[in-house]
């Protein structure tokens, strides 16, 4: 074999093992419980996986410039409280959900800027942001739940396309497009160049602030569109709604082979990683696993999965 | 007890696709001191990591006075005796000569807290006890390069090493600093502590070493005396084959001016300093270490703000605020370190290449592997660089490829004006005359090159014209022809003043 061939092998191997993950967890779903392997159960996976894959993707390019964005189940809460505000204000849903994307980008954008241009550390920047928008979320609601949305709007959360919930269209729509930006324009090239090295990334003439503020708006934009399934589906848009998602999307983020350090990563493998959460999630569901032990559960399959692939990647070294 | 403190009998280690080391051999005697020598590639840093317990070795065994291991454990090799010296240090910047000394071993006092006293107390007796002249007081990071390297002599002391790793100790150290560093080598070994020497100096290895390991291809070639070897046997072992004798350059530059550079200065590193740069010209900055001369082009390219001056290529006056400005103007640029600011080490050489070309590679704001591989494929023809490389990652590659990488990068930008910081530096002997030779076949091209370089056999053997930078100013700008290498040590180092 020659070399090029096996390099070629070992980078698609990163998302063979997160999809060997998915199956070996879908066969043993299918044993232990026979509500598994029905065509119903799998699309309301594939539904409950649609936000975790959006934010996920979103969360990709933040964590392969060597960043992280904890503040998106906060921003995913904002976007959904403004989208309904606007709606109960008469606000054509189309226009109202328009409004709760720029509340994501916007949101995205203060991130990025605290990172990039007040060279703020990620990890300090998004664990205030989080907070600071969680609290605008809830000022503006009072802390009430607000209810009850036009069928246009909630279509985009329960509709169905033939048999196929348009949730799980839309998310697979935007991981493909995700995907693309990665692996072919300059934000991905150049995300992932800036997370390897810095430095001789700058020294490329690359406007590295630029990258590293966008990425984080990338993330905030992605949040708002899960924002718009979560609300869409419940029919209600809660203050509290997108609260622990950010460590689900870096867990799926992480299962899909994306370092934590940086300079490596792929939509491909975030998306089988979110998939793989969704059902890990369903699974413990289908077996009834009450939710206390759900949350222990999670927790561990998670810290497995990231010690196989540490073990993997050794022995590749 | 065995004549060796230290053997590494027949040590192999594969990584995949890579056999690192196949049979390898080197045995250390009690106060000896032993160079370890090798091209890049050659296996040394695997057989050192195998050594230290970093890599266990596929097959072979390890002695350590008289005791057998088959594989080692980092902490196992600290408790025998065993220290390396990093080429890169690894003080804690802002503690004290004497806190980093006994750092992790403080002498405790009442109910546990540090006491301060015994401290620096312990550090100065060790400092003086090798007759080392340090303050234990002052910060590590207020000590130059050479100052920071006998720290970490002196902590491996501390913890009683009997066999000490110095890998390139002189790279970066002036004159006068490697001369203190060999008088303190001397020392050691009259102590009968065992110096393992790594480096591509032959000339120091002739000065100071005892015996020669030489490894080639993972397998140790020769162990001889060093005093029964010449320097052409050495090299030959290491390449394997006989090296052509440097030329100089021969081909004259021409007469349109690619780089002017007037009155440019930046606090204390750049003073007033102005020169040109013709087409098809190679200008050397010799200088001694914080001479300013890599902080010279920072400015040109813009990675570092200048305080006033001109900068015009081809010219053309251009504004400078950023690398991207600088490269907008037809300016390359090889920084000193490539692994920290050159390459991508994640990245494939492919990636690495076209890094700085966004227009061709991004049509209509998207790429694809096959464009970005015709680019890079291109210009990494003109550097030689082997198209096996090109999927594979930049951080495996060895220096002598990752630096083609680097060339190929501003070759594919078509750049005018080339300036390389230390080029050659950590490269082996055989791939730094094929840098040598690309750098001239650039130059007759039609680039304009500025080069960098504490090796002033290199700058004499390649350059046109030699500028002498101190303390931030120009001390001599002389053409090449004029020059001599002992003449041009003199001028760096200031001895030459007003001649």
């Amino acid at each position: 074999m020659t070399n090029s061939k096996k390099i070629r092998l070992l980078r698609l191997g990163q998302s063979v093992g997160v999809l060997i993950g998915l199956l070996v967890l879908a066969v043993i779903l299918s044993i232990l419980t026979p509500l598994f392997l029905t065509i119903d159960n799998l699309l309301n996976v594939a539904l409950q996986s649609a936000t975790y894959i959006l934010v996920a993707t979103g969360m990709t390019f933040v964590v392969v410039t060597g960043g992280i964005d904890l503040s998106v189940g906060s921003i995913a809460a904002l976007a959904g409280v403004v989208m309904a505000l606007a709606m109960k204000a008469g606000v054509n849903p189309g226009i109202s959900v328009f409004l709760g994307l720029i509340v994501g980008i916007v949101c995205g954008l203060l991130n990025g800027l605290l990172v990039a241009k007040a060279n703020l550390p990620p990890f300090i920047v998004t664990l205030a942001t989080m907070s600071v928008i969680r609290g605008l979320a809830l000022i503006l609601t009072g802390g009430i739940p607000i209810y009850g949305f036009p069928a246009a709007f909630r279509w985009l959360g329960t509709g169905r396309v033939g048999v196929i919930p348009v949730a799980a269209l839309i998310s697979l729509l935007i991981a493909a497009l995700g995907g693309l930006i990665f692996k072919k324009t300059r934000i991905g090239h150049y995300a992932t160049a800036i997370g390897d090295n810095e430095e001789a990334t700058r020294l490329c003439g690359i406007n590295v602030s630029k990258y590293k503020a966008l990425v984080y708006v990338i993330s905030g934009l992605t949040a708002a569109m899960a924002a718009v399934i979560i609300t869409g589906r419940l029919n209600t848009a809660e203050p509290l709604a997108g609260y622990m998602i950010e460590m689900d999307a870096v867990a799926a983020v992480v299962m899909g082979g994306t370092s934590l350090a940086g300079g490596k990563g792929s939509i491909l493998g975030t998306t089988l990683g979110a998939l793989l959460m969704g059902v890990m999630r369903n699974g413990l569901n289908l077996m009834s696993v009450q939710s206390n032990y759900q949350q222990l559960a999670m927790g561990a399959i998670i810290l497995i999965a990231v010690l196989l692939d540490k073990i993997r990647g050794k022995s590749r070294a | 007890m065995s004549d060796y403190i230290l053997e590494a009998v027949e040590i192999s280690k594969s990584f995949p696709g890579v056999q690192a080391l196949d049979g390898a051999c080197l045995r250390i005697r009690t106060g000896e001191v032993h160079a370890l020598l090798g091209e890049n590639g050659a296996g040394k840093s695997t057989l050192i990591k195998i050594l230290f317990g970093v890599y266990q070795g596929d097959s072979g065994k390890l002695i350590v006075k008289d005791r057998e291991f088959g594989a080692m454990m980092p902490k196992l090799a600290y408790e025998l005796g065993m220290a390396m010296i990093p080429q890169e240090r690894t003080l804690v910047g802002h503690m004290t000569v004497g806190e980093n000394l006994v750092l992790g071993r403080e002498p405790r006092g009442r109910w546990g807290a540090l006491d301060r006293n015994a401290i620096f107390r312990m550090a100065d007796d060790c400092l003086q006890k090798y007759e080392i002249d340090l303050d234990s007081r002052v910060t590590a990071n207020s000590l130059g390069a050479g100052a920071q390297q006998l720290v970490e002599l002196v902590r491996a002391l501390m913890c009683n090493a009997r066999v000490i790793f110095m890998d390139e100790p002189t790279s970066g150290l002036t004159e006068g600093e490697t001369q203190i560093l060999f008088g303190i080598i001397e020392r050691l070994k009259k102590q009968g502590v065992a110096i393992v020497y790594i480096t591509h100096r032959l000339e120091e290895v002739f000065r100071l070493t005892d015996r020669v390991t030489v490894l080639r291809d993972g397998k140790t070639v020769a162990n001889l005396n060093t005093s029964e070897t010449t320097s052409a046997e050495l090299v030959q072992l290491m390449a394997g084959k006989a090296v052509s004798e440097e030329k100089a350059c021969s081909v004259p530059p021409g007469e349109e001016v690619l780089l002017r550079v007037t009155g440019l200065n930046r606090g204390s590193k750049v003073k007033d300093i102005s020169l040109t740069v013709r087409k098809g010209e190679i200008v050397g900055l010799a200088g001694l270490l914080g001479s300013g001369r890599s902080e010279l082009l920072k400015c040109i390219f813009g990675s570092d703000q200048i305080d006033s001056g001109k900068i015009e290529v081809r010219g053309k006056e251009y504004l400078i605020r950023s690398p991207k400005n600088a490269i907008a103007a037809g300016i390359g640029f090889l920084p000193e370190n490539r692994r920290r600011e050159g390459l991508c080490l994640k990245m494939t050489a492919t990636d690495n290449i076209v890094l700085a070309i966004p227009e061709k590679v991004f049509q209509y704001g998207v790429t694809n592997k096959k464009r970005r591989t015709k680019i890079a494929g291109n210009s990494a023809r003109d550097v030689d660089f082997s198209p096996n490389y090109m999927d594979v990652e930049c951080g495996t590659l060895s220096g002598g490829n990752q630096q083609k990488a680097l060339l190929a990068r501003w070759l594919s930008r078509n750049s005018d004006v080339l300036m390389l910081d230390e080029p050659t530096n950590g490269i082996d002997v055989n791939t730094k005359s094929e840098i040598h030779n690309l750098i001239r076949q650039l130059a007759a091209k039609g680039k304009g090159i500025l080069i960098v370089s504490s090796d002033f056999p290199e700058l004499l053997g390649l350059c046109h014209h030699i500028i002498v930078l101190r303390d931030g100013r120009i001390t001599m700008d002389i053409s090449n022809s004029e020059l001599t290498e002992s003449e041009l040590l003199g001028y760096a180092a200031g001895q030459h003043m007003g001649a």
